[in-house]
């Protein structure tokens, strides 16, 4: 009686479906959801964020636009603490932590992954267990030399060419691709009262971006590389303003690049893996009072460099017992001409320990993270060290599959959080996370059906106040928030001989209050932008070479603030996007045609207060590859 | 006719004298009456007439309406005359008959009455509430009534003469803050002169207050200012009070509410990131908006408002800094001048014909140019002097302390400059005292300056609070009232303000700076009376005197 309560109490996880969209990831102890290149080439997504919406318990912070930074929060734990790895390294960002969505091409994308807690591998580095959820975008690898030319064009003056070319022989594979993207960003969108409703142009959303990746796979050896620099505007927030001056003439450029290199090598029972990478990042950032009367000031260039350095092994002991450790070493540093900012660098060292005992369809891996930060500035944060632990659970009986999970974990407060002279507050505790978490789920007759529970529990949340009075700030640990939640995922298959249907449906019930201050008259109050109900539908269909594909997301009745008033509460919205696709084939050229109609009903919303994002749009993609 | 029948008379006489002298027989006489006077004037409210006479027959006397006598007759004989109300005179005959026949006459002419009026007391003196008073007035004559402008006088309706009417007379209830006279004019229709005056003496308007006006700033990029009102006769805050007032206008009262000010019949708010002066009528009704790019603070006078900005590019053609002072009209709702100062102007008081602007400094990094108030003068518009505050980023109070001195708070630059406040001398600009604490926000009452500074610690990485109240008078420092540690729950304070009438104080608390929060009302001796929910980040307050 006990264990059937508990099992009910424990339920549900999942994995995820098949060929419609999400891949269950089968034979792991972790929560897995999964989106594969050719799904995501179905689905009506512009870019990684838009992927990512599709998956159940997460929330996309997008300000609108081709340009408008979109960050990925999963179970509400904040943005912050969802790594997001790219080709198995952790895209790191020093100064804020926060890592746009927007920036990474959904072209030759192999995989999108969301695991909640960790992957579940016995061999991977210190860092892939450091943050609450993990995102993993990971690029495909040729398997023959071939040529790609393509053309995305559309909406709001978007003209995005491409051109991709691989190399393959024998063990040797590579790739390489370059692309601009450029747009006006202008959009209608509704501006709405109490009294009336008008429509208002959006300025300032262009961007103009250049892209170059590169890659190179050679045995065990994998070296990648990635450059990107745009020149885009912020259009700001859409405040009162006289003369429908609804605009910010405020303009960003950045430039990032990086190269890594993996390499894994098996002898007899252990794996070795070894990994190296550095990365630069420059962000340029102005508001200009020539421009704009109405703007402060402001000209500031940040510089961020990286080293990162890991080994891992793995020591496959045992048929039932294996063991892991890796130890991680990232050095970054900051340069900016913020008046009163030091020159910082920050040295972090991750250690993981880890082990897996499997037995009979269970299997238990229990695994511990020590983290140690030391940073280099005139006024430092005081070095810490923190021991941070994770228990993960599997009982997989093939159609019948329980996970859990266990996980602490913190983030670590960035240089933006610590180090501007009227902001900064060197005396910051990282912020905390711990999470619990179940899902029981099931695969049978062409059916994926999965449920998940968790409970999850943040405190020294890292906040801006201010200080002394309305001008100048202060970063302070600030915050507990509290959450729960149930996920619930459907998938169906239907294969025929020349046409197949798949549908994906997800809804997620979602609780996070806050916590921090029970005399306050919002003691409890649900979290900003955390909706109770959300959900999605994916329906794809296909016969011979034609394709099509519907996308409904839901997004329910959500306040904008802790302070949950009728003036807070945000109206739920729903946006169906619907593409079209078919492949020619004209002798050795394979023709891919795609059309992705977005918002078909033209609903007005906005997933951040005062940034509205575009009613309907469309896009077209023309590839060929020979 | 009367003539000829004399002349008939004489000469039916002068027949029988001839006849007698012709034949000598004694004719018997014939009647006669006789007076010694036949014409008499007489004004118009004598009542009697003594008319003697002799006579030698019977006679009858035949009078008008208005003589009136006995009649038994004896020399002389008493008629009694009634009062003449008319401006017009009249004449009558008294004719005295023997047998039918006239033997003599008296014309008596009454003359007209004086035109008069009668309406009680000249003048009244009356509340300054409106009201009215009801007069009755007798006068002889068809009148009118003239008022001034806050006086309405109505006469019951246009009649002839003697007719009593009644006059009512309104006046308007007296906003000034100073007794004034009006006065009624009774104007005589006929003649078209003015005939009597009644004077009203209205006494002096004494200001109430009412409540105030709580600004909260809202959370920058949120565009959620608002503006709440605090009714003292029903003690109830109403939250979002603008936006319920107003809610066609398009975005709300906008993003970040930083001043608010009233101003005779106007409440102005300044709308920071939204450039907008808000103009509204002290209900709360919008009347306007100006764009005043990256407003800070408003003063008004005359029919002016005075708005801070630290946008500087919008003056064209000028070297003279990065900021100005924008003068605007506030009944052709429009900008008409600026006046260009220096750096970040940001608080601005009026005093003896002059703007006093306070030029922070506090955007530059790094921060090494001390603070400076710039004079203004209010006449042409124009800058006459730029005054080194001594210190760095006078970012916080700036409170005009009337004696020729003012109190200034300076944030510092958040380093080796810590915050500190001080009180000017505004002609010689000497720091008459120094204040080694930090004073962001003050408010004076009477000769009571209250000082609350906040500072943040970057030793206990922790906020501190002081809280003093100081003699203007003396010069003597005290501590605040509070005996306990109110700050304890505060997120942290962003302002204080003292009620004029009882002394009670009253300190904003951010709360947790994006979600609604407190103000909290304290009584004079430091006990919290009740703590009011209002908008994000509330900081700003006007108090409602009317």
């Amino acid at each position: 009686m006990l264990l059937t309560l508990l099992l009910a109490l424990f339920v549900p996880q999942v994995d995820t479906l098949d060929a419609a969209s999400v891949i269950a990831a089968r034979n792991t102890t972790i929560q897995v959801q999964r989106l594969d290149g050719e799904s995501l080439r179905k689905l009506s997504t512009e870019s990684v964020a838009d992927a990512l919406k599709y998956f159940s318990g997460v929330q996309i912070k997008d300000y609108g636009g081709v340009g408008g930074l979109k960050t990925v929060n999963v179970r509400s734990l904040g943005a912050q603490h969802t790594a997001i790895y790219y080709n198995g390294v952790r895209l790191s960002n020093a100064q804020n932590g926060q890592v746009d969505l927007g920036r990474y091409s959904l072209d030759n994308v192999e995989s999108i992954t969301l695991y909640n807690g960790q992957k579940s591998e016995v061999l991977q580095t210190a860092s892939d267990v450091s943050a609450a959820a993990s995102v993993y975008i990971q690029q495909k690898v040729p398997i023959k030399t071939e040529t790609q030319a393509q053309l995305k064009f559309g909406s709001f003056g978007t003209i995005n060419p491409r051109l991709y070319q691989s190399f393959v022989k024998g063990k040797f594979k590579s790739s390489v691709s370059a692309e601009y993207l450029t747009t006006h960003g202008k959009y209608n969108f509704t501006y709405h009262t109490p009294a009336y409703d008008t429509t208002v142009v959006r300025y300032n959303g262009d961007i103009h971006a250049y892209r170059m990746e590169g890659l190179a796979s050679y045995g065990g050896l994998r070296i990648s590389g990635y450059y990107y620099q745009s020149d885009r505007g912020l259009p700001g927030p859409v405040i009162r303003r006289v003369s429908d001056q609804f605009l910010t003439k405020d303009r960003q450029q950045d430039q990032d690049w990086f190269v890594q290199a993996i390499y894994r090598k098996l002898i007899n029972k252990v794996a070795l893996q070894g990994v190296v990478k550095y990365s630069h990042n420059y962000v340029h950032y102005t508001s200009n009072t020539s421009q704009n009367a109405a703007a402060m000031p402001v000209d500031n260039e940040y510089k961020q460099n990286e080293v990162y350095l890991s080994a891992s092994g793995a020591w496959f002991l045992l048929s039932w017992l294996s063991l892991g450790v890796s130890v991680d070493e990232r050095w970054s540093d900051l340069d900016c001409n913020v008046w009163g900012f030091d020159y910082v660098q920050r040295f972090v060292t991750l250690a993981s320990v880890n082990c897996q005992v499997s037995w009979n369809g269970i299997k238990i891996q229990p695994s511990v993270l020590f983290t140690s930060l030391r940073d280099d500035t005139k006024m430092p944060l005081e070095n810490s060290s923190l021991l941070t632990p994770a228990v993960f659970f599997t009982y997989d009986k093939r159609w019948f599959i329980v996970r859990a999970f266990y996980k602490e974990i913190f983030r670590l407060p960035t240089f933006n959080d610590l180090y501007y002279t009227t902001s900064g507050y060197r005396n910051l505790k990282p912020e905390y996370t711990k999470q619990l978490s179940g899902a029981v789920e099931i695969n049978k007759w062409g059916i994926t059906a999965s449920c998940e529970v968790y409970y999850n529990w943040v405190w020294n949340k890292i906040v801006a106040m201010p200080i002394q009075n309305q001008f100048s700030w202060a970063m302070v640990n600030f915050g507990e928030v509290k959450g729960y939640g149930v996920s619930a995922k459907f998938g169906y298959s239907y294969q025929a001989k020349d046409w197949n249907v798949n549908t994906f449906l997800t809804y997620t019930y979602e609780v996070a209050e806050d916590f921090t201050d029970n005399s306050s008259r919002w003691y409890r109050g649900q979290v900003p932008y955390t909706p109770w109900n959300s959900g999605s539908l994916i329906i794809n269909g296909q016969y011979k070479d034609w394709g099509v594909s519907l996308s409904v997301l839901y997004t329910g009745r959500r306040y904008r603030n802790v302070a949950n008033l009728q003036e807070n509460l945000l109206n739920p919205w729903t946006t169906t996007d619907v593409s079209l696709f078919r492949d020619f084939r004209i002798k050795k050229c394979l023709l891919k045609v795609s059309v992705n109609l977005n918002n078909i009903f033209n609903q007005p919303y906005e997933v951040v207060t005062n940034y509205p994002m575009p009613g309907f749009n469309a896009f077209a993609k023309v590839s060929i590859t020979i | 006719m009367n003539k000829f029948k004399s002349m008939f008379v004489l000469l039916a006489l002068a027949f029988a004298f001839v006849a007698c002298e012709k034949d000598p027989i004694v004719e018997p006489e014939p009647p006669k009456v006789e007076v010694t006077q036949t014409e008499y004037s007489i004004a118009a409210t004598d009542v009697s007439l003594l008319v003697e006479y002799t006579t030698n027959t019977e006679f009858t006397i035949q009078t008008p309406e208005w003589i009136h006598t006995s009649s038994v007759f004896s020399s002389p004989i008493q008629f009694t005359i009634d009062a003449y109300d008319e401006l017009v005179s009249r004449v009558g005959e008294i004719q005295f008959l023997h047998g039918g026949l006239p033997l003599n006459k008296i014309t008596v002419r009454q003359y007209g009455a004086q035109a008069s009026m009668n309406f009680g007391d000249s003048s009244y003196d009356v509340g300054e509430e409106a009201s009215k008073l009801e007069l009755t007035v007798t006068a002889n004559f068809p009148f009118s009534v003239e008022s001034d402008a806050w006086i309405t006088a109505e006469v019951s309706a246009p009649t002839k003469a003697t007719e009593t009417r009644l006059v009512t007379i309104s006046y308007e209830a007296n906003k000034l803050t100073e007794s004034r006279k009006g006065m009624v004019k009774f104007v005589r229709s006929d003649t078209s002169e003015d005939f009597a005056t009644i004077t009203l003496n209205q006494a002096a308007h004494v200001l109430q207050l009412l409540g105030f006006y709580q600004a909260n700033e809202g959370t920058w990029g949120a565009n959620n200012a608002s503006l709440d009102y605090y009714n003292f006769s029903t003690s109830t805050i109403t939250n979002h009070w603008w936006l319920s007032i107003n809610p066609d206008v398009r975005g709300g009262l906008g993003d970040v509410a930083n001043d608010v000010c009233v101003y005779n019949d106007y409440l102005l708010i300044v709308v920071n990131t939204s450039n907008i002066l808000e103009i509204c009528d002290r209900d709360g009704n919008h009347l306007g908006e100006v764009e005043v790019p990256n407003c800070r603070k408003v003063v008004a006078y005359g029919d002016y408002a005075y708005v801070t900005s630290y946008s500087g590019s919008s003056v064209s053609g000028t070297s003279e800094g990065d900021g100005y002072v924008s003068k605007i009209s506030l009944s052709e709702l429009k900008e008409v001048a600026q006046c260009p100062v220096d750096d970040q102007p940001e608080n601005l008081f009026i005093y003896n014909d002059n703007i006093y602007v306070v030029n922070t400094f506090g955007y530059q990094y790094p921060c090494t140019t001390n603070s400076s108030c710039s004079v203004i003068s209010l006449e042409t518009f124009k800058e006459t002097s730029r005054n080194n505050l001594g210190y760095l980023n006078a970012y916080g109070a700036w409170k005009n302390l009337g004696n020729g001195t003012a109190f200034v708070s300076f944030s510092g630059d958040f380093g080796s400059n810590p915050a500190k406040c001080a009180i000017v001398d505004l002609s010689t600009w000497n720091h008459i005292k120094d204040f080694d604490f930090s004073g962001t926000y003050a408010d004076v009452v009477g000769d009571e300056l209250y000082i609350m500074g906040t500072v943040f610690s970057w030793i206990t990485f922790d906020w501190e609070y002081n809280n003093y109240k100081y003699s203007i008078s003396t010069g003597e420092l005290f501590n605040f009232p509070f005996n306990e540690d109110i700050f304890s729950t505060y997120g942290a304070p962003t302002g204080i303000w003292v009620n004029p009438v009882n002394s009670d104080i009253y300190i904003a608390d951010q709360g947790n700076y994006t979600s609604p929060a407190y103000l909290y009302h304290y009584n004079s001796a430091g006990s919290l009376i009740e703590k009011l929910n209002v908008g994000v980040c509330p900081g700003h307050l006007a108090w409602d005197w009317r």
